[in-house]
């Protein structure tokens, strides 16, 4: 027995070595090359049916040239996945009865772990674990299973991928000559005997959500895992059933390494990373039933909470489709229990058997995990690339639920369609129930929607369509919803499940009533209350409100819409509050408040910029900085949040709101905005004069240079309007038109300049070409003085300086005489 | 409300479009639906949509009718712009002076530590905090040059002697009713001061009378004067057919409060000119179904019911 341990193990290190001497020009005995395996670029998604969607915006996506690096990044994937040290392989070993010394042969597989610190730049080009049949083959494979499903023909991804050329390279690659192995693999039934199988077909069942393929097709674009196939092919015929068993069980282990996702930009809006994240609980209770891991590669674990909630850019519009059209879906992922994840430190932790992965299974232990290397990253580093991808309209958007209490505590529930990129702000969409018009709310949201039967429709689902766009807004009907409060909109907003400490709404069915509240009793929420039709509930629906769970539930292992309130007890850091101007900008000086939701004991101190954070008290966390112009890191458990802080706009200049014409005279063409108000003048240096507003009785202006004379018209269809003028001067005295004639009881002489503005002696010698205001000037002023105006300002300053101009009329006069 | 949020937000982006806006109101006007009940249910905003005043409509009107921020103008290409600071000097108060316009955390800062300047914040219903500005003219203008804020004199007087008189033939846009059927058609009673029922054929046929046509959430007003057909805001139109109407505008001299029925608020510049006399807006006095305009001096409430071809009763 030991000599035949002996001799398949080392057929099995041999066939290793082999394998990981020229794994290139393995792929290359089996007719493809590198390019042609989709290596270069993102050409390499080649995807199970279920994901045509991924594949065609992955197709779209210009394709890159021969990347040494995203072979290299494929190579080390292969390294690591052929590695002895991985916890499946040595699951293996130890079905096999590997003695010790067997292990202590494994050191140079040890040696081409990569380190941990190249985990992130590995991961831009590494390998997503799909399972056997993301590759080329498993196209074929698809397509096999349809037919075999009595479908009759292949699937429409299959053949998709068949126009697009991606399965070319998969066909040549002797998926055609492979089938009958992989269709031994891939079990159409979906039978538990061959987990991966299982796991796939449950995938497939899950292709409605296209958010999911569109995710996968993000993180792991370079799905060659040929190396399964071609070490299943190459191996020696003795080996091959361990081999096969080898890789059927390896390959969902790289969903640790899948967890290392691409180094993913901060920028995403809260909505999107909270679903982000939330799919990636969702489905990461799939991980953990005490079975051989489904295989979720686009769906991360609560451990990955930091690159959850760094959230993939673009992919929140299917993360939030995930998350809010979808919830019903999510009891065809394999619910679970949750359990604690691999280190996130990166390092390879030891290989737990299968019974000890049973047992950590039922039990939680708080995720630890080091602060970020790099306490703040510029934003142009850290800005996506892929959001301002425009997104599919045939990716169903997500219509959300909000509920707003009004006075009397009366609540409103309405539907809050979401607005993808580049659709217009007002649609009519078509429904069961006839059409809806859709009117933009901002720039992601339509406005709500208050459908007359949304009981009903809340149990049976919606689906809305656009027949311009071909664009679908979907919700799935379910009996439970779950709200929260602090998200960007008023009031409260879908959201995938319960956050512990968070303050959310429950809507339920009155028939699911009692166990939603056994539910929210083991989730220690108390005090919540609830309102019925008469308070504006849904027909048929209760709303519980003030939820706030205490204490994170086990998830359970069946099919449970029940599993949205058992809180996962992860750690959440919020930044709510503030004044937010971009997706994670907030104003300098309304920074955000940081919370952290989640049980005290399992989450590690909160840093901020590297500093160990405190309480403030508004209950959120901060340091001393944290509200400081540029950008902040938050850092809690391995979950990280980063934000901005910056300046808003300080430029502000006059513009003209609104514009009236009064009159037939340009000078009666008046603009406002807010409360300025100015004369249209058609001149150049209109915007460096000063608008001079005068009782009509004294509509005349003088300025300080004899001829400088503007009479600002009074208004004829208003008593008592003043008179507003833009005069071509900087007027210093307002006399009355004709003042000979006026009431010197009520008329004045008035300063409208300033008492420093002395008269200009200039014309004295030589009167001015025009005649007429140079005469009017100073006749103007002479009969004030004649008639014996007084001054409105009795300063003695303004004496002075009526009496210099009353001395240079007077010079004036007798020069012209 | 937390208006002085919005508004800083509304500072710091200058300009934007409607969306953003409702989302900012979304976002950062929490409690929706405490305001008071305004009767005046219709946008100043011809031809467009309006409901029974949700937040962001709320919120839109006050900071439009404070002078803060200006919508849907037409020359601009977005829907919103903020105002630059200004200092609107009060008539009543020449050492005083309202804050309107774009504000940053920063500017208040400096403005509250300019010398000679005694600046008063005071907390209002459903409006940004009322900023005060108190000093001589001269420091007032001094401050403002050194601050970098515009200076509008006796503001509301300025406003109120620019703006055209609601029956003013250039403020009125000719224009078609519509003769498609699925409109339900209102007609303002002048005397009453309530919409009635009425018909499209009515409306076509009237040669004076002011119309709202109802479809789904459109409303469009139709002002009828002498056989033609005129597109006109609502206020305006209301303003139009009353002709002069006894009680309408009412004037206590003793507190310098005017008065109009809530159904009868003034057109946006007018209503502006007469919130500015005190920088607060309006308040709704239940039992007489009246806006209350505070510390409105006579001249403008004289220059007020001129525009509004109104009597003034004391």
């Amino acid at each position: 027995m030991r000599t035949l341990f002996h001799s398949i193990a080392s057929a099995l290190r041999s066939w290793l070595n082999s394998l990981r001497g020229e794994p290139g020009a393995r792929r290359c005995q089996s007719g493809v090359s590198r390019d042609q395996c989709g290596v270069s670029g993102t050409a390499a998604a080649i995807l199970p049916s279920a994901y045509g969607q991924a594949i065609e915006n992955t197709a779209a996506t210009p394709p890159e040239t021969d990347t040494p690096t995203d072979c290299d990044g494929i190579e080390e994937g292969q390294e690591r996945f052929r590695s002895v040290n991985d916890p499946n392989c040595q699951a293996i070993i130890e079905r096999l009865g590997q003695p010790d010394n067997m292990r202590s042969q494994d050191h140079g597989i040890d040696a081409v772990i990569p380190h941990p610190q190249s985990e992130t730049s590995r991961t831009n080009t590494m390998t997503s674990p799909l399972p056997p049949h993301s590759n080329g083959d498993t196209v074929d494979d698809g397509a096999l299973t349809s037919s075999e499903k009595g479908e009759g023909k292949p699937s429409g991804t299959a053949a998709e991928l068949a126009t697009r050329g991606v399965s070319r390279g998969t066909r040549s690659a002797g998926g055609t000559e492979r089938e009958p192995e992989h269709s031994d693999l891939a079990d159409p039934t979906g039978t538990a005997s061959n987990p991966l199988g299982r796991s796939v077909n449950a995938l497939d069942a899950e292709a409605d959500s296209k958010s999911v393929s569109d995710t996968r097709s993000e993180i792991g674009a370079e799905t060659v895992v040929h190396y399964d196939d071609d070490r299943t092919e190459d191996a020696p015929e003795a080996l091959k059933p361990f081999a096969e068993e080898f890789a059927s069980i390896d390959r969902p282990s790289e969903k640790s390494e899948s967890q290392a996702r691409p180094a993913i930009s901060h920028e995403v809006a809260d909505s999107e990373l909270e679903d982000s994240a939330a799919a990636s609980e969702i489905v990461d209770t799939a991980g953990h039933s005490g079975n051989l891991r489904a295989p979720q590669p686009i769906l991360g674990d609560a451990d990955n909470d930091d690159v959850a909630n760094n959230g993939a850019s673009g992919k929140g519009d299917q993360g939030e489709e995930f998350a809010a059209g979808n919830l019903s879906g999510a009891p065809d992922i394999d619910a679970g229990v949750w359990t604690a994840k691999s280190e996130p430190n990166g390092s390879p932790s030891p290989p737990p058997s299968r019974q000890q992965r049973e047992r950590r299974s039922q039990q939680y232990r708080a995720p630890a995990g080091r602060p970020p290397l790099r306490q703040r990253q510029s934003r142009s580093q850290a800005r996506p690339t892929t959001r301002s991808r425009p997104p599919s309209r045939e990716m169903p958007a997500p219509i959300n639920l909000r509920l707003i209490f009004q006075r009397g505590g009366y609540c409103v529930v309405s539907l809050l369609p979401r607005r993808l990129h580049g659709l217009p702000d007002k649609l009519v969409v078509s429904s069961d129930a006839g059409d809806v018009k859709l009117g933009a709310l901002q720039d992601e949201w339509y406005q709500d929607i208050f459908p007359t039967n949304l009981g009903q429709l809340l149990c049976t689902g919606i689906v809305w369509k656009d027949c311009d766009t071909c664009q679908e807004w979907r919700l799935s009907g379910r009996e439970v919803f779950v709200l929260s409060h602090g998200t960007t909109h008023m009031g409260f907003v879908s959201c995938p499940r319960l956050v512990l400490g968070r303050d959310h709404v429950v809507l339920c069915t009155t028939e699911k009533l009692g166990p939603v509240e056994d539910a929210l009793r083991r989730a220690g929420c108390v005090d919540w209350s609830h309102l019925g039709e008469d308070m504006g509930a849904p027909s048929g629906w209760r709303v519980l409100q003030r939820v706030v769970p205490q204490k994170a539930v086990p998830l359970n292992s069946d099919v449970d819409i029940l599993n949205v309130l058992r809180p996962l007890p992860r750690v959440k850091i919020a930044l709510e509050g503030g004044i937010r101007l971009a997706y994670n900008a907030w104003l300098l000086g309304y920074p955000p408040t940081i919370h952290v939701y989640g049980l005290p004991e399992h989450h590690q101190s909160v840093l901020i910029d590297g500093q160990k954070a405190v309480r403030s008290e508004s209950d959120g966390y901060e340091v001393s900085g944290s509200g400081t112009e540029g950008d902040h890191q938050v850092w809690c458990s391995s979950t990280e949040r980063s934000y901005s802080v910056v300046r808003g706009e300080t430029c502000w200049t006059y513009w003209p709101a609104y514009s009236f014409a009064l009159g037939r005279p340009e000078s009666h063409r008046f603009e406002f905005c807010g409360p300025l108000v100015r004369p249209v003048s058609t001149s150049i240096l209109a915007d460096q004069r000063r608008v001079v507003q005068v009782a009509p009785s004294n509509c005349v202006l003088l300025g300080a240079c004899p001829g400088e004379v503007f009479i600002a018209r009074p208004r004829a269809d208003l008593r008592g309007a003043q008179c507003l003028g833009l005069p071509p001067f900087e007027p210093v005295w307002a006399l009355p038109r004709q003042p000979l004639h006026c009431d010197k009881r009520v008329n004045r002489i008035l300063l409208v300049g300033e008492p420093t503005a002395r008269p200009c002696y200039a014309y004295l010698e030589s009167p001015p070409s025009d005649r007429r205001n140079f005469e009017l000037w100073y006749r103007l002023i002479l009969d004030a003085s004649r008639k014996g105006l007084s001054l409105e300002s009795a300063l003695p300053a303004t004496h002075n300086l009526w009496r210099d101009y009353k001395r240079l009329a007077r010079k004036l006069w007798r020069n012209s005489r | 409300m937390r208006l002085n949020h919005l508004l800083l937000w509304l500072s710091a982006k200058r300009q934007g479009s409607w969306s953003q806006f409702r989302g900012a109101v979304d976002e950062l006007c929490e409690d929706q639906g405490n305001g008071a009940v305004d009767a005046d249910d219709e946008g100043t905003r011809p031809g467009k949509t309006s409901s029974d005043l949700p937040v962001y409509q709320q919120a839109r009107f006050a900071l439009q009718r404070l002078g803060h921020v200006e919508f849907f103008s037409s020359e601009i290409a977005r829907d919103w712009g903020i105002v630059p600071p200004t200092l609107a000097l009060r008539s009543s108060h020449p050492s005083e002076a309202l804050l309107c316009g774009a504000r940053s955390p920063e500017f208040l800062d400096r403005l509250d530590h300019t010398d000679g300047l005694e600046v008063v914040k005071t907390p209002a219903l459903g409006m940004p905090d009322r900023i005060v500005v108190r000093a001589s003219s001269e420091t007032l203008a001094l401050s403002a040059a050194q601050l970098g804020l515009m200076v509008q004199h006796d503001a509301s007087m300025a406003i109120l002697s620019a703006v055209p008189r609601v029956r003013d033939p250039a403020i009125r846009c000719r224009t078609e009713i519509p003769e498609n059927p699925g409109w339900t058609v209102h007609r303002f009673s002048s005397s009453r001061q309530v919409w009635s029922d009425s018909t499209g054929m009515d409306a076509r046929n009237a040669r004076t009378g002011f119309f709202r046509f109802v479809m789904g959430y459109q409303r469009l007003y139709f002002l009828r004067w002498r056989s033609r057909s005129y597109r006109v805001t609502v206020q305006v139109g209301k303003y139009v057919v009353m002709r002069r109407t006894r009680g309408l505008l009412a004037y206590d001299r003793t507190s310098q409060t005017l008065s109009v029925p809530a159904m009868c608020r003034p057109p946006l510049l007018i209503e502006r000119a007469l919130v500015l006399c005190s920088g607060l807006l309006p308040s709704f006095d239940p039992p007489t179904a009246r806006l209350e305009y505070a510390d409105v001096p006579r001249e403008e409430v004289r220059l007020a019911a001129q525009l509004l071809g109104q009597e003034l009763e004391r």
